[in-house]
């Protein structure tokens, strides 16, 4: 019976961390089980089991799981006992529920100890229906835990089996050495697999002790919404005398629980030899508040061992690998060989190719097997993320097994067919859709008719669960020797798209057809489309004179400070320059690193210091606008890791900063800077908001008695609102301070209205220190 | 009454820079370029463009009051001064649209795309303003500088005679005569006899 509905707990992992239980094989051998198949034990010897099980519980588990890591066929089939799938599964789900009565029972299944194909000769399909079987026999568990998992295409398999066959919660776990599977797939690209496959909970086991896997919490944590779910080993296996050992002590485990619930994560156990003294100090942080993660995520690719962002900068698309007009390559095709489809892959992934085009239609040719044959032989040679290229369902679907990684299917369109066939492939298989502006009347002639079927596709996407993210509109490029306004009428599509909020692809050789001096013309064109919003272009990245022309700029690694150029400087010297040159990224990191040897005081010290240098650098202008507020992001999220250190030490916030926009007045950009600046001088501060009335100002301020009323205006014809709260607050007798600023404000009004002045954010947060620290003194 | 939407505006990094305070003395590092630049580049699919422009006839100039053909009249010595010779005039009402306005959830970001926003419909005005001088010229007269509602003296109640005149679709006007979306301007350009 199910404990909870699916929902519910998910729901229930968002308010507190929930603990697994620890290793089932290091328990079974301490008691002397050490041969023969430890899954049988649940026929066999069912009571050892249960009291494994029962000890978790008394450690503090929630979760049990079940005694089924190996009870798949293939594996039960090494011991002769592959026709008891289901006796084997079933009792070890009755066994934990027997044991656990309070407890979530979690059906584990693991790898099936080989791997697919062409790593190995297990197929996708074969590999799915093991899975199934095991799943089938696992339905009366409360959730599924698909774990260890070191394959990025076995985890498909598993996943998508246990999507089809059960209705509960998923959780999926994988295991990691030097932050890959053994088969080479990054800590991201699992995360983000995982994630568009559907799964409820991600994480990572098994192979690294604590430290080693706080890493890899650290990058799922930074790359999902779902929950997370991370089980060291006791440390890394030491052979001692013929045996395997763990040798870490709980209390180690209990202080990375501690360091894993800030990550975010929200479900916390052990694996390989740690046991119920471990799970027990791992329960110490059970009823800890969840830390929130709400990560904006966006549109992203994969191959096999990377993830690529479509953020920012269009990104090329090779288009070579298509035989339509190339006789050497549909003949390839027909032969059943890949020799041209290889040199394809790679010449264009030289070239700058991001993704890869694959398209194997070829009349005489059974395009599923060709398709299948392409991808492996382009996922064999390069190791860029795929776009399967076919309208043949079939051969799509036969793709997507294939695949190593998330792809994007070219594509669906407006018609119903397509729309029912296409759609829940991708949201089955994980992949993205490029949604093409083309419907049963055609390529409509207008830029908002296409961008009619853009949103109807969209529609049907989202209503069966496909994310926005996931979603690349294509609004056809027609030729210009046809019609010279096709160009006009492609790019004020594209720009409608992007306003609508989502991505957009082009196949920019079609602008040319039928022209002379095409590769000019496209260069020329893929400009205008970069510039209009494009984020995928299709083009052939072999063409000199593309590369050449366009203004474009090949996808390049976005600019970020590293971690390694701070590694020689000492503690302090990073604390400060991650203030000064605005690094929010790496800034947590190394106040974590500073709390091993500085008190939380002294680390506040250094970075207050650094954003005065900062102040200091704007005053004397080598510092601009967008500098000083990367330091204050720096600093608002070196301040938030350090908050609670800081209270323990007794730090106080500096003052409480009532902050609005007066009445009528809809700016708010300014304020919001000059609050990012007061948040990291350690200010609090309330923010009403924009378009604030004057009796909203006066009754806020009576509540909360604040040290400072804050005042924004931008318009001539507003600013005469903040006299107006001035007169108010002084005829009640309310003293308090009032600072003024805003684009109209001056310093003579301030003075007429008796009021203190900032004249741009990094003034204001000094009169208000000077405000401060007068009524202190 | 003339609408246009199809304005290509060109963002210039180095206006949109100075915007945000930057100046010779800044070091300006790869890393805050490349913030800077991709939001430049996502800008351009953010912004739309929108015109509406009205010729009008002048009736009369006296020193601090301007007589409107089947129109209004303007209170206003500074652009009486400008328009002593004219005998016609174009209002204008530009707009970027509210997509550069939307906060991203990104301070940085949008601070930038503040000034982005900025620059764009101050382009956008330029390019309107060409347009229109060229008509001018076409017709045998010059156009003279500018002139913004709301600046040199110019009441900025004024905006809602313009809109209720040019009725753009994509400006409305809010309380205190603020316009919606934000990043909008209207405008009077005089045309004097060459």
């Amino acid at each position: 019976m199910v404990k909870f509905n699916k929902e519910e707990f998910l729901n229930k992992l968002r308010e507190r961390i929930y603990i697994l239980d620890g290793a089932m094989g290091t328990e079974l051998q301490k008691r002397g089980f050490v041969k023969g198949c430890p899954e049988n034990l649940n026929i066999e010897n069912s009571q050892v089991i249960k009291d494994i099980h029962k000890s978790y519980a008394d450690a503090g588990s929630d979760i049990i799981i079940t005694n089924t890591f190996g009870a798949s066929k293939l594996k039960l089939s090494n011991y002769g006992l592959a026709n008891k799938v289901k006796e084997i599964n079933e009792a070890g789900v009755r066994i934990a529920r027997e044991a656990c009565p309070g407890c979530i029972v979690a059906g584990d299944i693991g790898p099936l100890g080989r791997y697919l194909e062409p790593l190995d000769e297990i197929t996708f399909d074969e590999a799915y229906d093991i899975f199934k079987e095991q799943v089938e026999s696992l339905k009366k568990a409360d959730v599924l835990i698909i774990e260890t998992m070191s394959d990025i295409k076995m985890l498909k398999a598993a996943l998508i089996a246990a999507k089809d066959n059960f209705q509960g919660a998923i959780i999926v776990s994988g295991t990691f050495e030097e932050l890959r599977t053994t088969t080479g797939t990054d800590v991201k690209t699992f995360t983000v697999i995982a994630d568009s496959l559907g799964a409820d909970v991600i994480g990572a086991n098994c192979s690294a002790g604590p430290d080693g896997l706080y890493e890899v919490a650290k990058i799922i944590c930074k790359h999902t919404n779902k929950a997370v779910v991370i089980q060291p080993n006791a440390g890394l296996p030491l052979l001692e005398e013929g045996r395997t050992v763990f040798k870490e002590k709980p209390e180690k485990l209990g202080r990375f629980a501690e360091k894993a619930a800030l990550l975010g994560v929200n479900i916390i156990g052990g694996c390989c030899g740690t046991g119920p003294e471990h799970i027990a100090e791992i329960t110490k942080v059970k009823n800890k508040k969840i830390v929130k993660r709400e990560i904006r995520l966006d549109t992203m690719l994969c191959s096999r061992t990377k993830t690529v962002d479509i953020t920012g900068k269009t990104v090329i698309v090779g288009e070579r690998i298509n035989p339509t007009n190339k006789k050497d390559l549909q003949e390839e095709i027909r032969q059943g060989k890949t020799n041209l489809i290889r040199k394809y892959a790679l010449e264009q992934v030289k070239e700058g190719a991001t993704l890869l085009d694959i398209n194997a239609g070829v009349v005489g040719a059974d395009e599923e097997k060709a398709l299948k044959n392409a991808l492996d032989a382009v996922q064999n040679v390069v190791d860029v993320p795929l776009v399967i290229d076919s309208s043949n369902i079939l051969a799509i679907e036969a793709a997507l097994k294939q695949s190593d990684g998330k792809c994007l299917i070219n594509s669906v369109n407006g018609t119903e067919k397509s729309l029912r066939s296409v759609l829940p492939l991708a949201k089955r298989y994980g992949a993205a859709i490029i949604a093409l502006c083309l419907d049963h009347e055609g390529i409509p002639k207008t830029a908002e008719k296409r961008l009619d079927i853009a949103k109807r596709i969209i529609k049907e996407a989202e209503k069966i669960g496909i994310k926005k993210e996931d979603i690349i509109v294509d609004c056809l490029v027609l030729t210009i020797a046809t019609n010279p306004e096709n160009e006009k009428i492609i790019l004020e599509a594209v720009k409608k798209v992007k306003r609508l909020g989502y991505k957009t692809i082009l196949g920019i050789s079609n602008i040319s057809h039928g022209l002379p001096n095409r590769s000019e013309i496209n260069s020329k064109f893929l400009t205008k489309a970069s510039k209009s919003g494009l984020d995928l272009a299709i083009i052939n990245p072999l063409d000199n004179i593309m590369q050449e022309d366009t203004e474009i700029r090949f996808l390049e690694e976005e600019v970020k400070i590293k971690k390694e150029d701070y590694d020689n400087l000492p503690i302090e010297k990073q604390l400060h320059n991650a203030v000064l040159y605005g690094d929010k990224d790496n800034i947590v990191e190394i106040v974590e690193s500073a709390l091993k040897k500085l008190k939380a005081l002294e680390i506040n010290d250094i970075l207050v210091k650094a954003l005065q240098e900062v102040g200091v650098k704007f005053n004397k202008k080598e510092y601009f606008l967008p500098q000083v507020l990367l330091s204050a992001s720096a600093m608002k999220n070196a301040f938030n890791r350090l908050r609670k250190e800081l209270k323990k030490e007794g730090k106080k916030e500096e003052g409480i900063i009532l902050f609005a926009t007066v009445e009528n007045d809809i700016h708010d950009i300014g304020k919001n800077i000059v609050i990012a600046l007061l948040e990291s001088n350690n200010f609090k501060v309330v923010d009403l908001g924009k378009n604030v009335s004057t009796k909203s100002i006066i009754d806020k301020t009576k509540k909360i008695k604040p040290d400072v009323i804050a005042l924004s205006a931008l318009m001539t014809t507003t600013i005469g609102e903040m006299e107006a709260v001035v007169r108010e607050l002084r005829e009640r007798n309310i003293n308090i301070p009032v600072l003024i600023g805003g684009a109209v404000v001056t310093i003579d009004y301030a003075n007429h209205i008796k009021a203190h002045f900032g004249k741009d954010a990094i003034e204001a947060v000094g009169e208000v220190k000077r405000i401060i620290n007068g009524k202190n003194n | 009454m003339v609408e246009i939407t199809n304005v290509n505006i060109r963002l210039n990094k180095e206006k949109i820079l100075r915007r945000l305070g930057y100046n010779e003395k800044n070091k300006l590092d790869k890393r805050v370029e490349s913030i800077i630049d991709k939001q430049i580049q996502e800008g351009y699919s953010l912004i739309d463009p929108y015109v509406v422009y009205k010729d009008l006839g002048i009736e009369y100039v006296k020193e601090d009051e301007i007589r409107l053909k089947n129109a209004f009249f303007i209170k206003c010595k500074a652009l009486a001064n400008i328009l002593k010779k004219a005998d016609k005039a174009t209002l204008i009402a530009v707009t970027i649209g509210e997509g550069l306005e939307k906060p991203s959830g990104d301070l940085t970001a949008d601070s930038i795309r503040d000034a982005i926003g900025s620059e764009a419909v101050e382009e956008l005005a330029i390019a309107v303003n060409e347009l229109i001088t060229k008509r001018a010229k076409s017709a045998g007269y010059k156009t003279l500088f500018r002139f913004g509602v709301g600046y040199g003296g110019w009441d900025i109640k004024d905006q809602k005679k313009i809109l209720e005149l040019l009725k753009p679709k994509d400006i409305e006007l809010g309380t205190r005569y603020i316009m919606h979306p934000r990043k909008s301007i209207t405008a009077l350009i005089g045309w004097e006899k060459e």
